[in-house]
């Protein structure tokens, strides 16, 4: 461990002074190197020169007292020199140049170093045990004050955690990875009411709803895997005593403090109820409030699966006959209770598991699809007993009602078809079928259809042939009967002359505009040509006429439109001649009233035009501020064709009353020289129609 | 009966578990540490050799960037993956250089955290709280840093030896980027970080002597660690060895292979 002393290159031994820097130099690098001292290489260098400064003092000193050099020792530790290889590298530098610093070389001299070595080893060791001693005491506090923080943290989340726990109305189960349970709460076990001692023999798995139980095992083992923290899904749990549970299941996975996988913890809402209550309301927005039956928004899906799952399918659309006047005469209660008999019928003849779908539409209307993939049912016979279970009245009070059904039926392979096709023509069907009276029924009629369509799409080239001129007006004269053929007036009408289906009538040129939307412009257009017509014609010609539709007399703003032509075309009122359709006029509407009112009262010439045989429609007539109808012309020919008719006796007498009163009567739709015939005789004052617009208009009144 | 007791309750501290914080103590000559600790030390330590040197240069680094930052005027300081109290602790150099400095600790390793708290009992001017880096937020909007540190000011933001810590499915350098968008300008990053870059063989090896502890090791490469420095600007002489950071005396390098075994550099937000 010696080396020979250090000497200079003349074999001298150097200064005592050099020595000794040197020796500071060069421990306080190793120092520096073998442990962190977190001060200035300065500091260092000082803390060191004053413990070889101690040691020179102990190796010097008499009498020579070597312990005092374990105080140096413990110094060298106390000033932060106490790394792994400290010591070993003090030792040797030390033992290197001490004896150099001790005073003249001796046998003496060495052992002192040796003596004094030996004691800064005890100092250092003692000093170090001391150090470690000191410091795994702070660390002991620390890990202490740690596990209380930690304990105080867990007592107050374990606290608050029993709180929760215990008075959660949410189940709570913490089980094992393999589902034994670990704990659970009062409400888990009210949920699935079985008792704790119950538990702990089963698995959680046991709660699950067999048809959800797949699915379930499943979410679980993602969760125990690590593969998927937390789960919050609806799902199915099964009650001890069989009943589902329907509940929301948050689970999330608990881990141990090295982080693996050691608990699930399993929360059971029960929503039970919430569930019933959502498929309640879900009932309701897919069935009928009053019946309780599909509506439309469901049958529409039912019809589709329907169409899609068989070969052939039966729809009947059904209209409750008379339904208003049940609701008007008897009040709306007696009304409800016939489609409240009607639907219970239906649902009797056509159970829903039998392949077939009960709806109502709304209003008076059901629909019945009936999957007939396994033969045709014989709709006639199905309608009869439809309506001979309805056939038996009902009592309200002493009023007995029985109600009737009208029945649309379509059949068809369903091949190609689609729930709303299927509906379309059954409604179509229904419609035509109305028409016929109650307690009808007809079957689909593809080749009716057909031209219903063509119609439709006739109507669909309405404006366009508006646009092009195709459609045009035209004048027809009406006649007087009495006086020799005089023209009493001239009423304008619309005529399109289609390139491909020919003439197209007025009745159903307007039909189709009101299809269309063209409505309201037509009849305005209509309206003003009749004013240029007439400025046109001159001052000593008939009056113009139109016959105002609906839409036009009931219109707010037709006084002012009147009152526009006759501006334009500076037109004394009296040479326009407008007409009222008297189904406006029967119900009383005001709109229409009133126009006619004031338009009478402005000087133009009125009448009721469409006027019928009811007795509401003879009843109105006595309003009319100027005493002039005009027959529909739809008895026109068929009552001067069947003069013996029901039909013709009561329009004789109709014509008689209306004479009676003073009315001047009109009669339309007279096609032939027979038939002005018979309405002259029936006392009629003047008429219009084919017959006398073939004639043409008299001289000087020419069409531009 | 099903258990009453929580027993699932996962438990808070755990002395047979070994933790970074107390084998870097025991590496740096500390006695802060328990035999686990002691016996994972020293396996890392036989997988690289050098590790008490590697260690005490971090230690080392670790005090001059806080000088340097001092130096520059800055005089708060936030200690993220601080360790426990050991020699030469940030508020005391920061503190003995000007002291009013003020400095906040942050690991997330509870006996670290205990063990700071109970040094700094009656320091009005450094605090230590428990949370993981990984929640930069909980770390600046926390009460003690809140307390103690103004963060419309420069401050010295230290991450030195531990975002090795920090595995790539954290996304490290998003992290960064959470703690850089709340520091002021003028605010300085210190981080070291374990490289394989040099010795590879052995780096693997202590890798894999960690990879079974609860801190794994994830070094990185120059190129990576540089990355990290994203939107700051590095100082001379940017990311180097521990070693060659500016050193000022014989403590602050070493000769062998192990001098290069940790990147280190500082960086300042424009
Ligand atoms: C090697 S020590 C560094 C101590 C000190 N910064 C130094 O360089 O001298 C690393 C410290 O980081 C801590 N640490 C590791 N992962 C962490 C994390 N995710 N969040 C906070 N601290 C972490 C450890 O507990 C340990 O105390």
């Amino acid at each position: 461990m010696r080396r020979p002393p250090t000497g200079g290159p003349d074999g001298q031994r150097q200064p005592e002074s050099a020595v000794r820097d040197r020796l500071v130099r060069d421990w306080s690098v190793a120092m520096a190197t073998s442990v962190f001292v977190p001060v200035p290489h300065e500091e260092i260098e000082r803390r060191i020169a004053e413990l070889v400064d101690a040691l020179v003092g102990v190796l010097r000193a008499e009498p020579f007292v070597p312990d005092a050099a374990a105080r140096t020792g413990g110094d060298l530790v106390r000033a932060g020199f106490s790394g792994q290889t400290s010591l070993s590298r003090t030792l040797d530098l030390l033992a290197d140049s001490l004896p150099d610093l001790a005073g003249p070389t001796s046998p003496e001299t060495d052992a002192r170093v040796h003596a004094v070595l030996g004691c800064l080893v005890t100092g250092y060791v003692q000093a170090t045990r001391e150090l470690v001693f000191e410091q795994q005491e702070g660390v002991k506090r620390a890990l202490l004050r740690a596990k209380e923080q930690a304990e105080r943290d867990l007592w107050l989340s374990e606290a608050r955690f029993r709180e929760v726990f215990g008075t959660s109305a949410v189940g709570v189960a913490v089980t094992d990875l393999d589902g034994g349970f670990v704990e659970v709460n009062r409400s888990l076990k009210e949920i699935v009411g079985y008792t704790g001692a119950e538990l702990t023999d089963r698995r959680l798995a046991d709660l699950f709803h067999p048809d959800d139980a797949g699915a379930l095992t499943e979410i679980y083992r993602r969760l125990r895997d690590g593969k998927s923290e937390r789960v919050r899904e609806q799902w199915r749990l099964l009650r001890k005593d069989g009943d589902t549970v329907w509940s929301y299941l948050a689970v999330c996975l608990l881990r141990d403090a090295e982080e693996e996988p050691a608990y699930l913890v399993t929360m059971v809402e029960d929503i039970t109820d919430l569930h019933l209550l959502q498929r309640e309301l879900r009932k309701q927005a897919l069935h009928d409030a009053l019946t309780g039956l599909p509506n439309r928004q469901a049958l529409v899906p039912g019809l589709e699966r329907m169409v899609a799952g068989s070969d052939g399918i039966t729809v009947l659309q059904l209209d409750v006959d008379g339904l208003g006047v049940v609701n008007e005469g008897l009040g709306h209660g007696v009304g409800d209770e016939v489609l409240r008999r009607v639907a219970r019928q239906l649902g009797a003849l056509f159970p829903a598991d039998r392949a077939a779908l009960v709806a109502r539409l709304g209003g008076d209307q059901f629909v019945v699809a009936v999957d007939h993939s396994a033969g045709r049912p014989d709709v006639a016979a199905l309608v009869g007993r439809i309506n001979e279970e309805l056939a038996e009245p009902v009592y309200h009070g002493e009023h007995g009602v029985a109600a009737s059904v009208s029945v649309g039926v379509v059949q068809r392979e369903t091949r190609g078809a689609s729930a709303g096709e299927l509906l379309r023509a059954a409604d179509n069907t229904l419609r035509r079928v109305k028409g016929q009276g109650k307690r009808q029924w007809g079957l689909f009629d593809p080749e009716r259809d057909a031209r219903d369509r063509a119609c439709s799409a006739l109507a669909a080239g309405m404006s366009g042939a508006w646009e092009n001129g195709e459609i045009r007006v035209d004048h027809q004269p009406v006649v007087s009967l009495r006086a020799d053929g005089e023209v009493l007036a001239v009423e304008a009408v619309l005529r399109w002359e289609h390139p491909d289906v020919g003439e197209v009538s007025h009745e159903r040129c307007l039909a189709m505009a009101e299809s269309v939307g063209l409505g309201p412009p037509i009849a305005k257009w209509l309206l003003r040509e009749a004013g240029e017509q007439a400025r046109a014609w001159g001052e000593l010609a008939p009056a113009v006429g139109v016959a105002l539709d609906v839409h036009q007399a009931t219109d707010p703003d037709l006084v002012g439109e009147v009152r526009g032509v006759l501006a334009e075309f500076g037109l004394a009122p009296e040479r326009l001649r407008l007409g009222f359709p008297t189904s406006v006029l029967r119900e009383e509407n005001d709109d229409a009233w009133d126009n006619l009112r004031v338009l009478t009262g402005l000087g133009v010439r009125t009448y009721a035009h469409g006027f019928g045989l009811g007795a509401v429609d003879l009843a109105c007539v006595e309003e009319l501020p100027q005493p002039v109808v005009e027959f529909t012309p739809e008895l026109g020919a068929r009552v001067a064709r069947r003069p013996d008719s029901a039909l013709a006796r009561i329009t004789v007498d109709a014509v008689s009353v209306l004479g009676g009163l003073g009315v001047t009567v009109i009669a339309g739709g007279v096609e032939s020289a027979e038939d002005a015939d018979w309405w002259r005789s029936a006392g009629a004052d003047g008429a219009w129609g084919a017959h006398f617009a073939a004639r043409g208009l008299p001289q000087g009144v020419d069409a531009r | 009966m099903v258990n009453e007791r929580s027993s699932w309750v996962p438990q808070g501290v755990n002395v047979e578990l070994p933790s970074a914080a107390r084998v870097y103590d025991y590496l740096l000559g500390g006695g802060h540490n328990f035999a686990a600790d002691r016996q994972l030390a020293e396996r890392f330590a036989t997988a690289l050799p050098g590790s008490r040197d590697i260690a005490r240069l971090n230690r080392a680094f670790l005090r001059r960037a806080v000088l340097f930052m001092v130096e520059r005027g800055v005089d708060q300081f936030l200690d993220v993956g601080s360790g426990i109290p050991t020699v030469g602790n940030v508020h005391e150099i920061a503190q003995a250089a000007n002291p009013e400095a003020r400095v906040v600790y942050v690991d997330n390793e509870p006996v670290a955290v205990a063990h700071s708290q109970l040094i700094l009992d009656g320091n009005d001017r450094a605090g230590a709280l428990q949370e993981d880096l990984r929640n930069p937020e909980e770390i600046l909007d926390h009460a003690v840093t809140r307390g103690l540190l103004d963060l419309d000011r420069p401050v010295g933001l230290l991450m030195v030896g531990v975002f090795h810590f920090v595995p790539e499915d954290w996304g490290p350098r998003a992290l960064v980027d959470r703690y850089r968008s709340r520091l002021a300008s003028g605010s300085y990053l210190a981080l070291s970080h374990f490289t394989a870059d040099s010795r590879p063989v052995e780096m693997a090896a202590m890798v894999e002597v960690m990879s079974r502890s609860k801190d794994p090791i994830h070094p990185r490469t120059r190129a990576e660690i540089e990355a990290l420095f994203t939107g700051f600007e590095l100082v001379e002489p940017g990311v180097v060895s521990t070693a060659d950071w500016r050193p000022r005396a014989p403590g602050d390098g070493a000769a062998g292979p192990e001098r290069d075994q940790i990147y280190a550099g500082v960086a300042r937000l424009p």
